[in-house]
């Protein structure tokens, strides 16, 4: 998401601290789904998440990025709390 | 049996009315007693007579837990480079062990971390993110699951 610096060689402390959270949050994400039990919904959330990620691995602009993590950390929560009401 | 008996000390213990009941009780208690012996008597002859008339089965007294066969290195590495050969993105004919995910085969950090988590549903841990970050070529993992899985030669 964050990796593309076509201008500088290195990547700000803020881009860093961005680019690492974004990576937790995937990370985050895959361990949720993995807990599901259904083997096509897992291969279905999986999908999704995988395209969500890599659909906006491009975007550049700080404040988008930003943005595009709360919405993934409320995705995450809304998972998690799917998958704790299925049980 | 030993219940029985306690049950019948009791019996003596409590007052005399219920005394002339004892005698019976004990010879009921004998009488189970014998039955439950013949009984184990002959489940053991039947057993014996199995095992004499077909070999193959033998009874073995060792209890096999949830063990895992032991890892050699070479084990290690054939597993690994098997799961990335499977997944998807990474073009078997260019992979080697000391490939760099990034620099060789063109992945993103994103693949490297479903990589990684490939790799936990392989070997069956979990792998700190710290050390995630760390998994760059098919050489390190190797490396870390022989590091964990206490593998040395």
């Amino acid at each position: 998401m964050i990796q593309t610096m076509s201008t500088n060689k290195y990547m700000s402390l803020n881009r860093f601290i961005l680019r690492s959270q974004v990576l937790q949050l995937y990370r985050q994400m895959l361990r949720v789904v993995k807990e599901i039990t259904d083997a096509s919904h897992k291969k279905e959330l999986t999908k999704w998440i995988q395209d969500d990620f890599k659909r906006n691995k491009h975007l550049t602009d700080e404040d988008a990025i930003k943005m595009m993590v709360m919405k993934g950390r409320m995705s995450l929560r809304e998972i998690e709390q799917a998958i704790h009401l299925a049980r | 049996m030993a219940g029985l008996v306690k049950c019948a000390r009791t019996l003596l213990s409590a007052p005399g009315v219920t005394r002339c009941i004892l005698p019976r009780l004990s010879a009921a208690a004998l009488v189970n007693y014998k039955h439950n012996a013949k009984q184990l008597h002959s489940c053991t002859v039947s057993s014996q007579i199995l095992s004499l008339m077909i070999p193959g089965i033998q009874q073995s007294f060792v209890r096999t837990y949830s063990g895992k066969p032991p890892l050699t290195i070479k084990m290690v590495e054939e597993r690994v480079l098997l799961v990335l050969r499977l997944y998807d993105k990474i073009d078997p004919y260019k992979l080697s062990v000391d490939s760099h995910f990034m620099k060789d085969l063109g992945l993103d950090s994103l693949d490297q971390i479903e990589i990684v988590m490939a790799m936990e549903d392989e070997f069956g841990f979990e792998i700190p993110d710290s050390d995630a970050d760390r998994l760059m070529t098919p050489k390190d993992i190797v490396q870390y699951v022989c590091d964990k899985e206490d593998v040395y030669d």
